[in-house]
Formats: structure tokens, sequence, C-alpha cells
């Protein structure tokens, strides 16, 4: 394969690049490059997006040959069959053509079985198929390649999209809407009105229902947003724009995907700003979205510019709206939760008088939703989850408790480490220093995700602070776990302390989180560099924190 | 009124069950043998003559079937007057996903919405035999759960428009008269599907 004899040469200099001050610099050279009109060429991208995956491969520890043996391992493992099963369905369902030929469509398979192996949180989500059928084209069917781009693209640059039911994606759907408010507020007015008019009419014309569920319109944004981001647009722009995106994506990070959509609406925005109703934005959307990947909307070359001109990465606002919302939703679950609990048993009584249609929706259903509600509080209001079984709300204290417990044991673990530094202060703090601190200041540049997960280190390598910051969480905490058992404050009382909770905890986590990261208040997800230091075995991305 | 005689209408079903080949069949009246696979969700409108004097505009949620886009069908299937949930009758597994898709339906929806069930791919069952899933069976649940159930084929088109037109009928027969798409003042208002007195103006009124 020729693939392998470019990158063999290039692979020397690659190293050298990749240490510290050499690599930002290196980096900087292709993020100009990129905006150079027609883009990089085809060796060149290849160059980029498999330099940026070796070097992600190596800041993380991973053992690249074992994981390739254990992934592309042709044994089949028990798990494996459900995967294939539904990785089956979708090989020909790419969008490209080369699916049609049995060979390629086996590679795929290959590598997408090898990454749900890898990576056993996400396993397969639909959509995977397309991005790594994208990728898989980039690098000329080359399937070692395509696995360490596809896992530097999902698990260094994407946020979370693909696991724990599309949270992530729910956060970031809020955070866009806020995007366009503040960027381009005509086209949110607009679309705001759309919504609200069709729903009302909708209320009007059923009028003998009285079922307030019937006044309900899909935020319209989402609808095209979800699909824009979940395949990082490679269903919505021509190929070669496509791929010109995503240079800049694999470079800047997930930002990216917030000013392209931002660019896209933007641009549709003149037509759909001339349509009166949410019926007909769906059929203007429809011809739009062939324009669109006739290239007659949007030039690829104007697209990156733009991007650019929109400010240095990464833009501060981001992560400040992703903390704020992520926080924001995990107060609404609760709330939704305990709303769920106090109408479920007031109702108990007049439910079978009224007609007995009960709603049950589950857990995370309800959390997604929730989200969703932040655009339209009116869905609140309106109760949309009342009644539900009593269950729903013991559940979320309980897991709150947990994950109150985890930080406890965590915090103990910061103490002793802390303990422990300062009595050795000289030798060892240097190097706990050096050793947490030095791929940290390159999470921050280079990294959102890498950062988020890293915050409980932080906190251990911070030392001197991270006492008083986690009794800080410690107090949040135990103000949560009050508030959520000191039930029933009128609602406005309860919507008072929460919103002082948040101003509260975004207050005081926008002055210590890092640049780009996004709220995480159980921070108790994949450690991702310490499971793969400690090798794939040992159960990748466990999050069970306190084996360490 | 801004949008007279429509309604909205969402296609549930496991991945790969030809949800988006019966929408597609049903608003174009094409077929595509590898279509992309539906990310998030799709939407289409198709316009229905339910009788001479009365049409309604379908407004068609496509959705992803995999289980981890179930989160997002709420979102659609909220407010949603009828549904139709979509199985593969050469996948049994397909037809248990499609029953709790019905019973989800039931329990957020309650009684009052329409629900179709589409045993799709039925040309596989006569071509080459790959049926797993006995028709009468199915048909006994679709009875007890008062659901439209027909056996479809978006590749050969066999009952395609036929299931989205009974489910068009029940919706018009449950919607206010005042809501549907009538020639103004054409008729007393009476109960939709006046047999009979449609000789008047049937081509005036149909929509764009």
């Amino acid at each position: 394969m020729t693939i392998v004899d470019t990158l063999e040469t290039s692979k020397n200099d690659l190293f050298l690049t990749l240490e510290g001050e050499n690599f930002q610099q290196w980096k900087d050279s292709m993020s100009m490059e990129t905006r150079i009109p027609g883009g990089l060429s085809v060796e060149k991208r290849q160059k980029l997006w498999i330099s940026l995956a070796t070097k992600y491969i190596h800041d993380i520890h991973l053992d690249w040959q074992k994981t390739c043996d254990f992934a592309f391992n042709a044994d089949t493992y028990p798990e494996d069959e459900q995967l294939n099963i539904q990785i089956v369905k979708d090989l020909h369902r790419t969008g490209c053509n080369w699916s049609s030929n049995e060979y390629n469509r086996t590679l795929l398979q290959r590598v997408l079985l090898a990454f749900a192996r890898y990576n056993k949180t996400i396993g397969y989500c639909q959509g995977l198929h397309i991005l790594a059928s994208v990728i898989l084209d980039v690098v000329n069917m080359n399937e070692e390649y395509s696995l360490m781009i596809l896992i530097y693209l999902i698990d260094c640059i994407l946020p979370d999209f693909f696991s724990n039911n599309l949270h992530a994606l729910a956060i970031d759907m809020t955070v866009f809407g806020q995007w366009l408010k503040i960027y381009n507020p005509q086209l949110h007015l607009h679309l705001q009105t759309l919504q609200s008019s069709s729903s009302s009419s909708a209320a009007a014309s059923s009028s003998c229902n009285d079922d307030s569920d019937e006044n309900y319109e899909p935020p319209l944004l989402n609808v095209f947003t979800i699909q824009w981001f979940l395949t990082l647009f490679a269903t919505c722009l021509p190929r070669p724009a496509t791929l010109r995106v995503w240079d800049v994506l694999m470079i800047e990070g997930s930002e990216v995907l917030f000013r392209t959509g931002l660019l896209l609406w933007s641009k549709l925005g003149v037509a759909v700003s001339k349509v009166s109703t949410a019926d007909q934005f769906y059929s203007a959307m429809g011809h739009l979205s062939v324009q669109l990947l006739d290239e007659k909307i949007l030039d690829a070359d104007n697209l990156i510019k733009g991007l650019y001109n929109f400010g240095p990465f990464p833009t501060p606002m981001l992560s400040e709206l992703r903390q704020k919302f992520t926080f924001q939703q995990t107060l609404e679950n609760i709330k939704v939760n305990q709303s769920i609990g106090q109408t479920n048993t007031s109702r108990s009584k007049t439910k079978d008088i009224k007609r007995s249609k009960t709603k049950f929706i589950d857990d995370d259903v309800i959390n997604f939703i929730s989200c969703f509600a932040i655009l339209s509080p009116s869905s609140l209001r309106n109760n949309r989850f009342e009644p539900i079984s009593p269950k729903a709300s013991s559940p979320d204290i309980n897991q709150l408790r947990q994950q109150y417990k985890k930080l406890k044991q965590r915090n103990q673990q910061v103490q002793i480490i802390t303990q422990c530094s300062n009595e050795q202060r000289q030798p060892t703090s240097e190097s706990v220093c050096s050793i947490s601190g030095g791929p940290l200041i390159n999470h921050l540049l280079v990294k959102p995700v890498g950062v988020k997960r890293n915050q409980m280190k932080k906190h251990v390598s911070m030392k001197s602070s991270s006492k008083e910051e986690t009794e800080d969480i410690q107090q949040e905490f135990e103000q949560l776990l009050t508030c959520l058992k000191l039930e029933k404050p009128s609602i406005p009382q309860n919507e008072t302390t929460s919103n002082t909770l948040i101003d509260q905890l975004v207050k005081s986590r926008s002055s210590q989180a890092p640049k780009y990261s996004s709220f995480n208040p159980f921070p108790s997800r994949s450690f991702n560099e310490n499971v793969a230091a400690n090798g794939y075995k040992l159960g990748l991305y466990s999050p069970v924190v306190t084996s360490r | 009124m801004s949008r007279p005689g429509h309604f909205k209408m969402v296609l549930l079903g496991e991945s790969a069950v030809g949800k988006s080949s019966l929408a597609l069949r049903f608003a174009k009246g094409q077929y595509q043998d590898h279509a992309e696979s539906t990310i998030g969700a799709a939407f289409l409108t198709h316009t229905l003559q339910i009788d001479a004097d009365t049409t309604l505009k379908v407004e068609l949620w496509d959705t992803a079937g995999q289980e981890r886009y179930h989160s997002l069908a709420p979102m659609y299937y909220r407010g949603a007057q009828a549904a139709l949930v979509v199985y593969d009758i050469t996948n049994a597994d397909s037809l248990s996903q499609a029953k709790k898709w019905v019973k989800e339906l039931r329990t957020a929806n309650g009684i009052d919405m329409i629900i179709g069930l589409a045993g799709n791919k039925a040309d596989l069952a006569t071509t080459v035999n790959k049926r797993k899933v006995d028709a009468r069976e199915v048909a006994e649940y679709a009875d007890d759960n008062q659901l439209i159930f027909m056996e479809t084929s978006a590749k050969r088109g066999d009952n395609v428009s036929e299931i989205f037109m009974n489910v068009a009928r029940q919706v018009a027969m449950k919607q206010p008269t005042n809501t549907l798409n009538k020639p103004q003042g054409a008729f007393p208002p009476t109960k939709p599907k006046p047999k009979g007195n449609s000789s008047c103006c049937s081509s005036s009124d149909s929509k764009s």
C-alpha cells in the first residue's frame, strides 16, 4: 500500500515534530495551510490526520500494537455478536459509493468492530459508520490508521456525543441554540416564532383535545443540527467541503462544529427568514439541503475562511455555556423528577376518574428531553411527564448519594496525596507536578475532552488549593442533597434556590475550570489515560477510579 | 388558520426495517436500494386526498432506529396524532421491538393515538422465502391493540399508500370537522366523510 510507504518516510520527522513546542508550531502551520484556497492535498490530509492521531495515541500511552492485536483479532468474543448484528445493518448504508463493494464492506465492518471493542462504553452507534467510511476513504482503506483516527476523533475531539444516550449532544444542542441567539438573533427569533406559532395553531385546531401535548413542535433547529453534528457534516456538505471542515476540526477541536453550524444556518437564514410557518420551513429545508450538497449555497473556501474569521480558537463563551447547561440539566432532572413524584402522589386518587392515560418514560428519556426542555421551557410547565411511576423520583436521589459517596472517597484520596506531597515537599512534589502538569498544559491547548476527563487529576496536582476546592465541592453537594431532602418549598422558592446554586457553582467553577472543558459535577467518567496506561485488558473506560 | 387539515405522524421501529424506505415510497413514490441510514430524524410531508372534499397533509417524522437513539424519539412522537410502527417480516426480533414501541406510544400518547403496524419487506416472503414472522399471529395482536395492520413492501410499493391512507382516514374521523380542509360553506358541519355528497368542486380544493 502506497500510504504505508509515504507514511514510513515521514514517520521519522513526524516523531520529531511530536515533541513539545515543535508540535504546536507544526499544527499552527497546518492550520494555516487549511485556509489556502483549495485546502490540503490528499497526501497532506492523510499525514495531518494520521499524525494527530498518532500523537494522541502516544500521549495517552496506548500500546498501539497490542491494541490492534486485540481490536482486530479474528477470534470472536461473546459480545461481538450483538455488535455485528447492528453493524452489518449499516454497512451498505454509508452513502459512499465504495460500500457496494463486498471487500470494502468487510473492512468497514472490521474497523467498526475494532472501535467497539476498544471503546466499550460507546460500542457501536449509528453514525459511526459514516465517520469511519469517510476516514477509510481518506487513508486509502488502511484499517489500522482508520481505527487510530476514529479513536482520536471520538475520544479526543468530540465531547462524548455517542455515549450515554447522546447526553452530551443534547447539551450541545441547547448550547448551539444559545449561540445562534447571540450571533444571529434575527434567525433565532424567527425560528422561535415559527415553532410557537405552529404550536398555537395546532392547539387552536385541536381544541377538542384537552391534552397539552398537542401544542408540541420539536425545536426547528435540532432536527437538522443533530444530524449535522453526529455525522460531522458528512451528510449535508459535499465531500470536499466535509473533508476540509474535518481538517480544521481535527486541529482546532469540537468548536468547529458550532462555527460550521452557525455559518450554515446563517447562509440558510436568508431563505429561511422568508417562510412563515414551521411547515414551510421544513419543506424549504428539504430544497436547501439538496442545494447545500451541491455546494450551491456555500463554497468550501468561504466556509473555511468563515470558520477562522470568527476569531481565535477557542471561544471562551462556548465552554461557559457548556458548563452552564450541563449543570442546569442536572438540576432540571432533579426538579423534573421531584415534580413527577409530587404530581404522582397528589394525582393518584383522581387518576382513575380522569382518563386512564398514564405516561411512562424511562429515566434516560427524561434526562434527554429535559435538556431540550431548556429550549422550550413551556414543556416543563406543561408537566408532560406526569403522571409517572413513583419509582422515578427515588433512583435519582440514590444516584446522587452514590456519586456523593464516590466524591467523598476521592476527596479522601486527594487529601492523602496532598499530605504525602507536603511531607516530602522537595523532590516528590516536583515530580508529581511535572508528571501530571506536563500533559495537562497540552490538554488545555489541544484537547477539550481530555481536560474534562482529567479535571480531578488537576485538583490533585494543584496541591495547596486542592483541599479548599474539594471542600467547596463537598459543600455544594451537601447543599444539593439537603435541597433534595427538604422538599417541598413552593415553586418560586425552589427556583431561586436552584438558581443561586447554579450561579454559585458556575461562578466557583468558571474561575478554576480550564478553558474549553465542560463542567462535570460528577467526575467519574473515562479516565482515558490511566486506563490506557494500565492496558485495555483491565477494562477500558472503567468508571471506577478508586482502584488506582 | 395557517395549517388546515394536517396531522403529525411518526415512524418508529428497529433499525433497518425500512422506515425511511416506506416514507420515501409514500411521499415520493421512489425506492432506493442502498439508502443512507437515518441519523437523528428526517421530516417529510405528503398531502392525501381522503375523499372528494377532504385533504389531509401528513407531516411525517422518520426516526433513527438504533436503541441509542431511543432517547430522541419522544421529541418526535410527542403531540403526534398517528404513528406507523414498522417491523421486518424476516426478523422476529424486530417484531418484539415493534411491540415495545406500541406499548410506549400507548402509555405516552394514550388510546386516542392512531397506530399503524407495518410488516415490511413482504417481497422477501414471496421471492425467496425468508419469512420469520407469521402474519396471522400479528393480525391477532393488532386486533387486540387496535392497530391498523398490513404487510407492506416498500420495494414493490405493496400496501404502502394503503396503510398510510387507512391511518389518515381514522385520524380524519377523529379530528373535529372544522379543522379539515373543507371547501368553504359547501356543507353544513356534519360528520366527516359525507359519502355521496361529493359531486361538487373536488378539484378546486386540492391544495398545493
